[in-house]
């Protein structure tokens, strides 16, 4: 879902959803299968705005929910690679977890029980009872930092943090947009 | 978007639709001038029309299928979107062979032979094909990266975005390709029907196969990061690879010669796949990458277009001779 519009609905059970509803809190619906969101929608539509689909959902209520033998078979969860991850760390507050990595050879990076571990950790820096939620992205070369900022001719662009000398085309993003202009 | 006859059309909708029917009525007057009647003509033309865009409907409806079939709370919504136009789209691979499969019923209604047709429908189709990959930019598609040298960033080599930054113009480097095509085989004189149309199947195949790889746009993907057309491609120029060998053993060819040159194409297609894996997957230089899938490329279709030569002259030959007899 996409700012209260529905657009796809393909649970099959191997990912997490996670759904932000119109006060920008953060849910789940762990392994969601087509009927779940279904059931789940039927009772919520009126308060939904955003639901993503791919997890796993790494941090609830402050404590890493991900053990060490986690692998679901899918986000080569046991390989070290690059991650993030989206938290909710209070109402309206939020944060991005990114870890570089090196995915030529999945020997730099961190696996999904590590980076939940991180989440965690950064989670209790922020607030004392740690994130509220903190949520898996796409991960690998698909795990793209992107910041407005000058280049070297002086011109605004976006420019990828993480690893810069590999960017890949994607098709969805979570953006962070401020309604405050330039000059004010 | 315009409004035509109550009807909602893109531009480059109305674009391709007039490139056809011009090109189609260029076929049809030069098979008038082969002394076919103008209403198997018409036939032909419809049943490819038909074809192509079944064809292609049906291969992006394949690709996009849980979006085209099913609502967005994941219920199968039947099959009638298939023919809602406003829907979607067509896939490129799917028209240009149901066009090809065309030519079958089309020779019966011509009563001529299906590599003649085929030869006939070649440089109309290359051109057509060119200035529909010219006119991309009106759908919003056919852009590479982007681009800041001042060379790149104006028509046509870069397209411009609504924020005016500009990206690499995939399309007309693709259409400036199939151009340089039609003006190559206008000029080449084949000996045997059918071998113009096989180049032209290699050469199309070939020499698009490695732009896909430039394109950022919403070419269609399947596995998420395999483009379609890409594989489309691939396909093709095995077909047309395997065609040509299966001439040159007709006229003698040796297992051998064919064993090593399917080896050396089959060799350079994983080399190909690898250069793909190694763009998204590793962090050495896409310039060397590129460079290294340009020469790979090259000495594939080299290999196969050679091979189509070589038997068409021996065919030829072949003939000559016989009717010297």
């Amino acid at each position: 879902m996409r700012q209260c519009r529905q657009v796809r609905n393909y649970g099959d059970g191997r990912f997490d959803v996670l759904i932000i509803d119109n006060e920008g809190n953060f849910s789940a619906i762990p392994q969601c299968k087509n009927t779940d969101y279904l059931a789940y929608y039927d009772e919520h539509s009126a308060q939904m705005y955003q639901a993503f689909c791919f997890g796993p959902v790494l941090v609830e209520n402050g404590k890493s929910i991900i053990n060490e033998n986690f692998d679901n078979g899918y986000f080569i969860a046991k390989y070290k690679t690059q991650r993030v991850a989206i938290a909710q760390v209070d109402a309206l507050e939020y944060m991005i977890i990114v870890c570089d990595g090196d995915a030529q050879q999945y020997t730099f990076g961190m696996t999904v029980y590590e980076f939940a571990q991180l989440c965690e950790e950064i989670g209790y820096t922020v607030r004392p009872e740690g994130f509220k939620m903190a949520y898996n992205l796409d991960g690998g070369n698909s795990a793209s930092l992107v910041f407005k900022r000058q280049n070297d001719q002086g011109v605004l662009t976006y420019q990828k943090i993480n690893m810069p000398e590999r960017e890949r085309t994607l098709a969805d993003m979570i953006c962070f947009v401020s309604l405050v202009g330039n000059d004010e | 978007m315009l409004t035509i006859l109550g009807w909602n059309v893109t531009v480059y909708g109305v674009i391709v639709t007039a490139l056809c029917i011009f090109f189609a009525a260029a076929l049809a007057i030069n098979l008038i001038k082969k002394g076919k009647k103008l209403f198997p003509i018409f036939g032909f033309v419809c049943t490819a029309a038909i074809f192509g865009l079944l064809l292609g409907r049906a291969v992006f409806c394949a690709v996009r299928f849980v979006s085209m079939f099913y609502d967005p709370m994941g219920r199968f919504s039947g099959i009638s979107a298939f023919f809602r136009i406003s829907m979607g789209s067509l896939c490129v691979i799917g028209v240009v062979v149901g066009v090809i499969f065309a030519a079958f019923p089309g020779a019966k209604m011509l009563k001529m032979s299906v590599s003649s047709l085929l030869d006939e429908m070649v440089l109309p189709g290359l051109l057509l094909f060119a200035l529909i990959r010219f006119a991309e930019p009106f759908s919003g598609q056919g852009y590479g990266s982007s681009v800041i040298h001042p060379l790149l960033c104006r028509v046509p080599l870069g397209i411009m975005n609504d924020w005016g930054e500009w990206f690499f113009s995939v399309c007309f480097l693709e259409g400036a390709l199939l151009l340089a095509m039609a003006i190559g085989l206008r000029v080449l004189r084949c000996k045997k029907p059918g071998s113009k149309a096989l180049l032209a199947l290699v050469l199309i195949a070939g020499c698009q196969l490695l732009p896909e790889s430039l394109r950022r746009d919403n070419a269609l993907r399947i596995f998420v990061f395999v483009r379609v057309n890409q594989l489309g491609y691939a396909v093709m120029f095995l077909i047309g690879a395997v065609m040509a060998w299966i001439k040159g053993k007709k006229q003698g060819l040796s297992g051998k010669k064919i064993g090593l040159e399917a080896a050396g194409v089959l060799m350079g297609m994983l080399l190909l796949m690898a250069g793909e894996y190694a763009l998204d997957k590793t962090a050495w230089p896409d310039m060397g990458i590129y460079l290294a899938m340009l020469a790979v490329n090259i000495g594939i279709l080299f290999v196969v277009l050679h091979r189509i030569f070589v038997e068409d002259r021996r065919m030829k030959k072949a003939i000559d001779n016989q009717a010297s007899l």
